[in-house]
């Protein structure tokens, strides 16, 4: 079964029309319409009513479309929920999320207003944001709360606010909540999404962490440049190396009947079940990243 | 008093709306009145209509925006100039 890539998920502002229009051309995985810190408070309603126009008019193709909503417990959340999913959102990111409430909120909501518009009950999805020290803490909740809940992301500029802490380049400060989502995101088995990098000139710097992201279990990265799209999807793609190493093995499990169980030796390496798996998932990778993998079916 | 939205950037359109006078009347500024003007005014008229608005002076200035702005610019300023009236 081919697994929906989440490897990049490309920030734009919903009050800039010409984002609503030309941000799919940079081939995102996924793309955020920001209703939130984007936008000035004097024009939420204005991009609000931009996105809802854009939603019924616009073929975003292939592009899984977040909306990132205001907060719940500001003037403009709710109206944004109201006004987003009869006009087809199917993905929303709720921001500062703190605990499991926070999420049955959403889900309520949501579930009244699928009802009144004759929606399938359920279909809206939901990434929550975790962004505090709170929601790492209470991120496994956050990301059991409710089958609407399909990813959780990492924000770091929040949360270092909220810790009385800088970011810096290196990152230690970040490191035991950051491995704290995604081990959560991955018990909970939602897509783990890793911060933005704010500094869009240092192309040597945003590689070294989305490699670090990758390494600690991040599905992907947000990005707030359409330069930083490629470059992800470099990353997450895996090498011909890799790929034909990731065939071989699954061959030779299927042929050695040992995907339940079991071990066998393939070019003096021991094949068991986590491997098995590990080359699953770089096979799904490169079939998501439009890699044609002759022979064997994933 | 005017409600207006929208900015003057390429792609936008700047619309504003005054909830007097009798019928819909649209005044518009673009340099594709001669290619889109009909297409325009219509997305402005149906929004209005949408909206179950019968007087209003509409001033519209083009930048180049596509259908779906043009209806979104048109819904949040005669929404603002609801509320004036109200």
């Amino acid at each position: 079964m081919k697994k929906k890539l989440r490897r990049t998920m490309l920030f734009c502002p919903a009050n800039k029309p010409k984002h609503l229009f030309t941000s799919m051309i940079y081939e995102p995985d996924c793309i955020i319409f920001d209703l939130e810190d984007a936008v000035p408070f004097n024009e939420k309603v204005a991009a609000r009513d931009l996105l809802v126009e854009a939603l019924k008019a616009i073929d975003y193709g292939q592009v899984e479309v977040f909306a990132r909503i205001n907060a719940l417990y500001t003037d403009f959340g709710e109206d944004d929920v109201r006004a987003l999913v009869p006009a087809g959102l199917k993905r929303l990111r709720l921001p500062m999320c703190e605990s499991e409430k926070d999420v049955k909120d959403l889900d309520v909501l949501l579930t009244e207003i699928e009802r009144a518009h004759n929606i399938e009950v359920g279909s809206v999805k939901v990434q929550c944001a975790i962004e505090t020290p709170k929601g790492v803490v209470n991120s496994l909740a956050i990301a059991q709360a409710s089958p609407r809940v399909t990813s959780i992301s990492f924000g770091a500029e929040d949360f270092t606010r909220t810790l009385g802490t800088d970011r810096t380049k290196a990152g230690n400060e970040l490191f035991l909540a950051r491995s704290t989502v995604a081990l959560n995101a991955n018990i909970a088995g939602v897509d783990a999404i890793d911060t933005v990098y704010a500094d869009v000139k240092d192309e040597e710097g945003f590689i070294k962490e989305v490699e670090s992201a990758r390494n600690l279990g991040f599905s992907g990265k947000s990005c707030i440049h359409p330069s930083q799209v490629e470059l992800v999807h470099k990353i997450y793609t895996p090498n011909s190396k890799d790929i034909e190493a990731s065939i071989k093995i699954i061959e030779a499990a299927r042929n050695a009947d040992i995907e339940k169980g079991g071990v066998i030796v393939v070019d003096g390496k021991m094949i068991d079940i986590p491997v098995i798996a590990k080359a699953e998932r770089i096979l799904e990778l490169a079939v998501g990243a439009g890699i044609q993998i002759g022979g064997v079916s994933i | 008093m005017r409600a207006m939205c929208g900015t003057e950037d390429a792609s936008d359109v700047l619309v504003s709306v005054l909830l007097e006078g009798r019928g819909i009347v649209v005044n518009l500024k673009s340099k594709n009145k001669p290619l889109f003007g009909r297409m325009i005014e219509i997305a402005v008229r149906e929004t209005c209509l949408e909206m179950n608005i019968e007087n209003a002076i509409i001033e519209v200035k083009d930048f180049g925006a596509l259908d779906f702005v043009i209806k979104a610019r048109t819904k949040t300023a005669v929404r603002a100039a609801l509320k004036q009236v109200n």
